[in-house]
């Protein structure tokens, strides 16, 4: 942590054009797969805070930095609540590929925001304020963002492909998957559109505070695809923890729907959403099994990565109760 | 084999540890990872007892559905194989003709599955 301490003194100097301390780094709880630390910057005009995401140190897989840079620039543009991008250094200079953000103050630990009275208002408008942000993340023009391609087949034939090759990878058998993309390749959904995803968005990605959402983070699995696939990840039983409300535990997906539809102008297709449901619950339950052999396998050792692997057979029962 | 404790009294003496003297030493990510390793050793204890007869019956079940096959040594291993077998026959669409057996029988498994690893998810 010393060395971090130190990467981010001489890095943001350098920025700065003169000498500064850094302070308070602390690393943010939650997230197995990236790093996200806090720290404030001092100097002789004062103080700082800010955030830094970076890939864990020797990770094998390198993050598309750039790329999300640029996405969260596009997003902000388009009216999408998101932290600012400050830095970008080009190479390890922060000892791992990564990017510094502005601070935005909230808080994203979920079992907070469900369950503290801070945000028992916040708890009511969240799922129409989610509504209308997917709106205008699915409206965000993507001409920009050239590294962002669309897939050669239709985004749910390459969803299903996607997974079917990610357990091939995984090899171990999980017949109850199995059964979950036999019924999605068995029963496709009537409509589809194709735009900007943002593939994450949930509680944990949002940083919330007394007066709902204030910014949409994690953006390093968007993609071109089905936006309908972002309504049904939210709704997805794994993102509630544990508290009552269909959408991220919080909201009605009636309050959802709505103000998606407001914002949009495009009517939800319940049957779809329905689909892309029993999608999100095979795409978290590769994303565990992922997760479980990067520790595994011997990438990255963890204890939390390690136990993640006993968390698939949760989304093998939401899966096996939707299509059952 | 062993003298006592057992296998699941051990890993029942160390997350009690953990909970009575660790847990409210740390703060933080290390109190976080102090609750995984609880959990962790939890599933641990709830496994080990009934390992056995879980296996058992999930060879049962796949022996209905599949047809009956020999069976090796190590029971884990032979399960591990008709589920690789399951798997790929539901992949290629062979068992389409008999979806609610299958559906029946995963419910089954996922179920022991679950009772092990989080129980708390059920109902």
């Amino acid at each position: 942590m010393t060395e971090l301490r130190e990467l981010l003194e001489n890095y943001a100097s350098e920025q700065l054009g003169h000498a500064v301390h850094v302070t308070s780094l602390e690393r943010m709880s939650g997230g197995a797969s990236r790093e996200t630390w806090s720290f404030v910057v001092q100097d002789g005009e004062g103080e700082r805070r800010l955030v830094l995401r970076r890939d864990p140190p020797g990770a094998p897989a390198r993050s598309n930095r750039t790329g999300e840079i640029d996405l969260l620039r596009a997003a902000g543009a388009a009216g999408v609540p998101v932290p600012v991008v400050v830095w970008a250094p080009e190479g390890d200079e922060l000892g791992s590929p990564g990017f510094v953000m502005n601070h935005v103050e909230g808080e994203t630990i979920a079992r907070k925001i469900l369950r503290d009275e801070e945000f028992a208002h916040a708890r009511t408008v969240m799922a129409a304020q989610c509504g209308e942000i997917l709106a205008r993340i699915h409206a965000t023009p993507t001409d920009t963002l050239t590294w962002l391609q669309p897939p050669s087949t239709s985004p749910a034939d390459a969803i299903i492909e996607q997974h079917t090759t990610l357990l091939d990878t995984i090899g171990e058998p999980h017949p109850a998957l199995e059964l979950a993309l036999r019924w999605l390749r068995r029963n496709p959904p009537a409509s589809q559109r194709v735009t900007l995803v943002h593939g994450d968005f949930r509680n944990g990605n949002l940083i919330v505070g007394p007066d709902g959402i204030r910014a949409v983070i994690d953006w390093e699995i968007s993609h071109i695809g089905d936006p309908w696939e972002d309504l049904a990840w939210l709704c997805c039983r794994s993102w509630r923890f544990g508290a009552p409300g269909d959408v991220g535990g919080f909201g009605d997906r009636e309050d959802l729907y709505n103000a998606y539809e407001k914002e949009s102008g495009v009517a939800v297709d319940r049957d779809a959403v329905q689909w892309w449901e029993v999608v999100a619950n095979v795409k978290w339950g590769c994303a565990t099994l992922m997760q479980t052999f990067t520790h595994l396998w011997g990438h990255v050792k963890s204890l939390e990565l390690a136990a993640i692997g006993r968390r698939t057979v949760e989304t093998e029962y939401d899966v096996l109760e939707l299509i059952g | 084999m062993q003298d006592r404790p057992t296998a699941a009294e051990l890993l029942r003496a160390a997350r009690e540890f953990c909970e009575r003297d660790l847990l409210p030493e740390l703060t933080g990510r290390r109190q976080f990872h102090t609750r995984v390793l609880m959990n962790v050793l939890a599933i641990l204890e709830r496994e080990w007892e009934g390992e056995e007869q879980a296996l058992r019956e999930e060879w049962q079940r796949l022996d209905t559905l599949l047809g009956e096959a020999e069976k090796p040594d190590r029971l884990a291993d032979a399960v591990h194989e008709r589920n690789k077998e399951l798997a790929a026959k539901i992949r290629s669409g062979e068992l389409d003709g008999r979806w609610d057996e299958t559906l029946a029988l995963l419910r089954e498994t996922v179920r022991q599955k679950i009772e092990i690893a989080n129980p708390r998810w059920v109902g």
